[in-house]
């Protein structure tokens, strides 16, 4: 099964913090891209991840011909048509950038959108950008129209809980606003994620994906406990197996990817293994005005 | 929006209001955060018992909040007042008056200080005139239609010339044709005018006709403010011509997904 994430990979600060490095990716068949991505390294304002980071938000890129993409052949030969940069930052301090490519051929049916609002501004969570795909223009019309208030609707969701909110099925009675127009065009999975940024603006990108296509293979939420030493499986759910039980084994801080993204606020990716039949998995912090929230797995 | 809507005119800051009741306290709503900007035209929508009408009450000044602050032009709302008015889906005409004369008295009530008879007169034939209503001027609120003693009572309000109209379910006790034509009426009155208009509606082709905004609230008890469509249909607007817009279509639907697919889930929704 090919997932809508179809790439995904995340640069450091330099160690004087000059230039973005590569930390580390998971590329699925997208070999060559793969190559050429580690050679790289971005300064302040260069290419997506150095423009996530100039800007302190995240960055939708529906179109990388004729953009400051810098890797426009490789995407294009491989299919990728679309990057999205989320930069995490603790506090005012730039942890990472991590970069999500999706492509938008028949059989990767999604749309992805970032939301934002400004607590000085309004108390309205708005649409910034969306990359629709060949989702049809209902969807993104409604999209465009209507904004969230905190605790509402699947972007409003993320932005109250500060965590990762992941819908399996947005049909009637999921709490998607926007249910119907998504069912039509083929998407029933939702998944939002609140982004971190160096001020009190708050952002949510929202991925929505069809059954063909799902988000990931598996998505996993993993929460701090009380102490703060371990993460508990808050949220699990498996296109294979379904809903994941809570019953998971507690994750130590630096256990693992998922224990080091919750002991650094840095991603972790380790690549699939054969051996032990295991997947890729992508390990995101989720992190808070300096605070992590949450630590998002997503395995591939 | 439309371009001449660019002020903060209504400003609306966490607002919160509890009832006493003989079972205990009763929050009718929570949370309420709304900026209205000078000559925009919202409604506010949802289910019945979701604090629309205690809402509008808190801006007309009839309530005040348990908590929170209202302000209009800069100026906290602390009573009702002339330059906010209040059309109620009851269009409480005196019957012992004529419609002439149950648009003066609001008029003489604001601008008798300032104003001869002959302006207040002129004043009043003019609104009158706005809702055409010139013939009936003379006719009691007995003598005339349930769509005619709605006219006199919109007549009434901008005969005041508020800087808000608020508008209760103004057209729900009229019949189909006549709610339509007077919601007709009332786009080419506030086309004119450029009035600020906050309307309580449950009709959802009313309020994507009407407005820039509609504000879906959530079901109470505690309810508050869930989701904003921005409405951009260009003005004038035309019923007939919308009905096959695709963008008409696509507001109407996303408004009818709120109330009928969401709001039975409100629970669920927010676990």
């Amino acid at each position: 099964m090919t997932t809508f994430i179809r790439a995904l990979e995340y640069w450091v600060p330099s160690s004087d913090r000059s230039m973005l490095e590569f930390g580390g990716g998971h590329y699925g068949a997208a070999t060559r891209f793969a190559s050429i991505s580690r050679e790289l390294c971005f300064g302040r304002g260069e290419g997506l991840p150095g423009q996530a980071w100039e800007a302190g938000h995240p960055i939708v890129l529906k179109e990388f011909e004729g953009s400051y993409f810098r890797r426009i052949a490789a995407a294009r030969a491989e299919g990728l048509t679309c990057g999205i940069a989320v930069p995490i930052f603790a506090g005012d301090y730039l942890n990472a950038v991590m970069v999500i490519f999706c492509g938008d051929d028949a059989a990767h049916a999604g749309a992805i959108e970032l939301w934002h609002n400004d607590p000085h501004e309004s108390h309205d969570m708005t649409l910034v950008d969306g990359y629709y795909g060949n989702t049809g223009d209902t969807f993104e019309f409604i999209s465009r129209s209507v904004s969230f208030r905190r605790g509402t609707g699947l972007p409003g969701m993320a932005w109250q809980q500060e965590a990762p909110i992941f819908l399996e099925d947005l049909g009637r009675g999921s709490g998607f606003l926007r249910a119907d127009s998504a069912v039509k065009v083929g998407i029933n999975r939702g998944f939002a994620m609140p982004c971190s940024t160096p001020g009190d603006e708050h952002y949510v990108m929202a991925f929505l994906s069809a059954l063909a296509t799902p988000i990931a293979q598996r998505v996993e939420i993993w929460k701090p406990d009380a102490s703060r030493e371990r993460l508990v499986r808050a949220f699990g759910f498996s296109e294979s197996e379904g809903a994941l039980g809570p019953l998971a084994e507690p994750i130590a801080r630096g256990e693992g990817p998922i224990g080091h993204a919750f002991a650094t606020g840095v991603p972790a990716i380790a690549e699939p293994s054969a051996a032990k039949g295991a997947p890729a998995l992508a390990a995101i912090p989720v992190v808070r005005q300096g605070r992590l929230t949450a630590v998002l797995a997503l395995s591939f | 929006m439309n371009p001449h809507l660019t002020t903060k005119f209504i400003d609306i800051a966490d607002v919160e209001q509890t009832f006493k009741t003989p079972k205990g306290s009763f929050q009718a709503l929570r949370d309420i955060n709304l900026s209205v900007a000078k000559g925009e035209f919202v409604a506010l929508i949802g289910h019945s018992g979701c604090g629309k009408s205690t809402l509008l009450n808190l801006i007309a000044g009839l309530a005040r909040p348990t908590q929170g602050v209202l302000l209009c032009a800069d100026r906290e709302i602390a009573g009702p007042g002339p330059e906010r008015a209040v059309v109620f889906q009851n269009h409480s005409l005196l019957p012992w008056l004529t419609c002439f004369e149950n648009i003066y008295l609001g008029v003489e009530r604001v601008f008798s200080a300032t104003e001869s008879r002959a302006q207040l007169k002129t004043r009043t034939d003019e609104a009158l005139a706005l809702v055409g209503l010139t013939p009936a001027a003379h006719k009691r609120p007995g003598e005339i239609s349930g769509g005619m003693k709605q006219r006199v009572g919109i007549a009434r309000a901008l005969a005041m010339e508020p800087k808000v109209l608020l508008m209760d379910e103004p057209f729900g006790a009229l019949d189909a044709l006549t709610r339509a034509r007077l919601q007709d009426e009332l786009l080419a009155i506030v086309q004119r005018t450029h009035s600020t208009v906050v309307m309580v509606t449950h009709d959802v082709d009313e309020a994507v006709l009407l407005s820039d905004r509609i504000v879906m609230m959530t079901n109470g008890p505690s309810a508050t403010i869930g989701e904003v469509l921005n409405v951009k249909l260009p003005r004038p607007r035309n019923r007939v011509e919308l009905a096959e817009d695709r963008s008409y279509v696509h507001y109407r639907k996303a408004v009818i997904d709120f109330l009928y697919t969401r709001q039975g889930h409100v629970e669920k929704a927010a676990a």
